[in-house]
């Protein structure tokens, strides 16, 4: 049962929602009408809901906005107990109506950010992806705007264990509100943010809560979902690692707070390649008989 | 959000760029949600009238035919029907003539004919590229030129204001009310078959030269594409398109016919009351700007001289007839076809080649500088669409046939249309010029002309300069190509590359002997 309220919504654009879904089951076959008539029902009501109290005279637009974001998801299988990620439904429901008064003025983009960085966040492997839905939902209602919503998903995509975006990140919580910025990188609101920021660029193992003493897992054999055909070794490039695996080049990146692997251009392949790498920081090492590398601060 | 307006973010042409180890964050945001072009970094040209291309095959047209075929591995053929037709399934990125040609006329700034019977959406697809140039599909609409029997130069250009005419002491003191479209940057004249004969001469020098003239007052145009329907091209119109008018065309595209398999397509069009021209994405709109840049980047395209010369051989084929003329410079078909003499006299006096094997017999005519011209600027937009910086060989063979069609005609009373199994290329004109330049290059293979061209080392040599050539290398080089010719020539029959190859000569043997001629007299 939708709510009263979303009822009317319906009702009320019932011949544009017709037609984008008759448009879109005229090029997706097999689209799927009762999992669409769910995520309504189940996710979209609920949010929306949310937003109309937070913003009551936007809430035609954001409800076709939301309409339209849930036909695409449906659309591509994103939604659903057989969907292709469960990361999504758990945004819409767990942070949306956490993020309703932030998300209302422009639900398309806003949530669109956010879907859409959900989408990637859960094909990457070793990245904690409720831990980034956690932040959202923690920090988010502080935010203005879009693009303070895009810094906060990079900021907290980094901390929930995507190396690969550290640089990134840390630009991004340079651009933010120093409170705000402050409490996103995990420290203390009252902190200063500058001071944090050059803490966090000058020793990739330090965090807030203090210098990472262990040891991060990266890759894994692609029979099981991981990018090693075979067992990878390594060479020193920079401040990182490039690792060599069946002739496919990858890129290695470890901080206090994860491990990363990016494919990258396998036209300059790394000519000196070990099973032990030291950069001026940090120690990576692999093995012949495993698909899996280690690296630890040195 | 509305479904057809929608852009795919995919990169339309995964191959063009190699993989970069650079990493952008703002790929995090990438996904299946469309966000505003302002949230997305602006796509290179190249990139974005791909993205045009795809939007207008993949939303825009129902029936798409993929007739310019490109492979990147030997593609699947099958032989179909009692007559072996052959179908192929392209290995490479393939596109549709009838999309692409009119995109790259308006990359080029360069005029496009649409032909086919009614209805099947050539004005359509030409109103689609006005609004690729950022105009609404309404003024696009209202500036298109309807061409009718009665249509006047003043109905064309614009008419003199009628106080002028009453009070005006002289002309100049008439005021010109011109058409708005003239300053449109996409042009589009419908049926111009249908035009009187004095107004296609009006619309030749705003087509030609880009300017308007009524009562001796000058209307200069800006550079535009230009878009001509006509549904039958081969005299079927009202009127007699003058030869200078379609000469001017650069490219001729056919509307190819409507496959019912699609027609699920076009029902769901009709329910959505959906017009392609009215949802247009904004972010394949063209500024003039970007026009500009967009053929100042087709211009740079390199043409490698390994594929110029192979366009140099394949132009030679046509234009020699040794009867039309005594002096050698005058033999050729064009000196025919200004006397009036009769063809068939003509040719039956031009013996002594296998008119089999001789590519030149097929046609009535050469090749002008301007579709000489256009073939360059085509094979070169092509390539930059596919996003090369130089063109190949194949650039040019897929693109040749529409740039030539209705310029090279052929000769319905060759040897070779007698064949039963040529019969077919008469009608099908482009697959009949595909396959004269497949012809040509396989002449060129053979006389392995990419090793060995001597005429074009002497070429080369001689564009190196004659600053400080001193009279003994000078005369050294006059025997080099006197002993050339005489070799050359010695008991050869004259085919078109032969023919042109001792023009060159003559023409390099012209220079040696005047800058021999200053050297001794100084």
């Amino acid at each position: 049962m939708v709510s009263d309220g979303f009822a009317g919504l319906l009702k009320a654009r019932r011949s544009r929602f017709n037609a984008a879904v008759a448009a879109v089951r005229s090029r997706s076959g097999g689209f799927d009408t009762a999992e669409l008539n769910r995520f309504l029902t189940q996710t979209v009501d609920p949010l929306w809901t949310a937003m109309r109290t937070a913003d009551e005279g936007r809430a035609g637009a954001a409800g076709e906005a939301l309409f339209d974001m849930a036909l695409t998801l449906v659309e591509h299988r994103w939604t659903g107990a057989g969907g292709r990620s469960p990361l999504v439904e758990r945004l819409w429901r767990n942070v949306g109506p956490e993020l309703a008064a932030v998300l209302a003025p422009d639900p398309l983009e806003r949530l669109g950010v956010l879907t859409n960085a959900a989408i990637k966040l859960s094909q990457q492997r070793g990245v904690a992806a409720d831990l980034w839905c956690a932040e959202l939902a923690r920090v988010g209602p502080q935010t203005e705007g879009t693009p303070a919503l895009r810094r906060l998903a990079i900021v907290a995509a980094w901390r929930a264990g995507a190396a690969y975006a550290r640089s990134a990140a840390l630009d991004a919580a340079e651009a933010l509100p120093p409170a705000l910025a402050c409490e996103a990188l995990g420290g203390e609101a009252r902190s200063d943010r500058d001071d944090l920021v050059r803490k966090l660029r000058e020793d990739r193992w330090w965090s807030p809560k203090g210098r990472f003493a262990g040891e991060r897992r990266a890759g894994g054999f692609t029979g099981f979902g991981g990018p090693f055909g075979e067992p990878p070794r390594l060479a020193v490039d920079g401040e990182d690692f490039l690792v060599v695996s069946g002739g496919r080049c990858f890129r290695l990146e470890a901080d206090a707070y994860g491990a990363s692997l990016r494919s990258v251009g396998s036209d300059r392949p790394p000519s000196r390649l070990a099973h032990a790498a030291e950069t001026s920081d940090s120690v990576a090492v692999a093995s012949p008989t495993s698909h899996f590398l280690r690296v630890r601060p040195a | 959000m509305n479904v057809f307006s929608l852009l795919s973010k995919s990169p339309t042409n995964p191959q063009v760029r190699g993989r970069s180890d650079h990493y952008d964050i703002a790929e995090l945001f990438d996904g299946p949600i469309v966000l505003s072009p302002a949230e997305q970094a602006e796509a290179p040209l190249d990139e974005k009238l791909r993205q045009a291309y795809f939007w207008i095959v993949n939303k825009a047209i129902i029936s798409p035919h993929y007739d310019i075929e490109y492979n990147v591995a030997p593609p699947p053929t099958f032989r179909v029907g009692d007559r072996g037709s052959t179908l192929t399934l392209p290995s490479g990125q393939s596109y549709s003539s009838y999309i692409l040609l009119p995109l790259l006329t308006f990359a080029t700034r360069s005029k496009c004919l649409f032909v086919g019977g009614p209805g099947r959406g050539k004005t359509a697809s030409a109103i689609l590229m006005g609004v690729l140039a950022g105009y609404s599909p309404r003024e696009v609409r209202r500036a298109m030129q309807h061409g009718h029997p009665q249509m006047t130069i003043a109905d064309l250009l614009g008419n003199p204001l009628p106080a002028d005419l009453v009070g005006a002491q002289s002309m100049d003191e008439i005021r010109i009310a011109w058409r708005p479209w003239l300053r449109m940057r996409v042009k589009i004249i419908d049926e111009y078959n249908r035009i009187p004969t004095r107004t296609q001469s009006a619309l030749l020098t705003v087509m030609g030269d880009n300017y308007a003239e009524v009562l001796g007052h000058i209307h200069e145009c800006p550079d535009a594409a230009w878009y001509l329907t006509a549904n039958d091209d081969a005299g079927g119109g009202t009127y007699q398109v003058i030869e200078a008018l379609r000469d001017r065309i650069d490219v001729i595209v056919q509307a190819l016919s409507f496959n019912p398999r699609f027609l699920g397509d076009l029902l769901m069009r009709v329910e959505q009351n959906v017009r392609p021209e009215e949802v247009v994405p904004p972010g394949i709109i063209f500024s003039d700007e970007e026009c500009r840049a967009m053929e100042a980047a087709i211009r740079a395209v390199e043409l490698p001289v390994p594929v110029r010369r192979r366009i140099e051989f394949f132009c030679s084929q046509f234009e020699l007839m040794e009867a039309a003329g005594e002096q050698f410079e005058y033999k050729t078909k064009d000196t025919a076809r200004l006397s009036r003499a009769d063809w068939g006299q003509m040719v039956a006096a031009d013996e002594g080649r296998d008119r089999l094997k001789d590519l030149g017999a097929q046609t009535k005519n050469g090749l002008s500088v301007r579709n000489l011209t256009t073939l360059l600027k085509f094979a070169k937009a092509l390539a930059w669409f596919r996003g090369s910086g130089e063109v190949e060989l194949e650039d040019v063979r897929q693109i040749l046939p529409f740039v030539l069609n209705d310029k090279l005609h052929p000769d319905a009373d060759a040897p070779f249309f007698a064949l039963p199994e040529n019969g077919a290329y008469l009608a099908d004109r482009l697959s009949w010029l595909r396959r004269l330049f497949d012809a040509s290059n396989e002449e060129y293979d053979r006389l392995d002309l990419d090793r060995q061209d001597p005429v074009g080392q002497m070429a080369e040599e001689f564009a190196l300069g004659l600053h400080g050539l001193e009279t003994r290398e000078v005369r050294a080089r006059l025997d080099r190509i006197e002993r050339m010719v005489a070799e050359l020539t010695r008991g050869r029959k004259l085919y078109g590359p032969l023919y042109d190859d001792l023009l060159k000569l003559k023409y390099l043997h012209q220079r040696y002997t005047n800058y021999l001629a200053w050297l001794q007299s100084r």
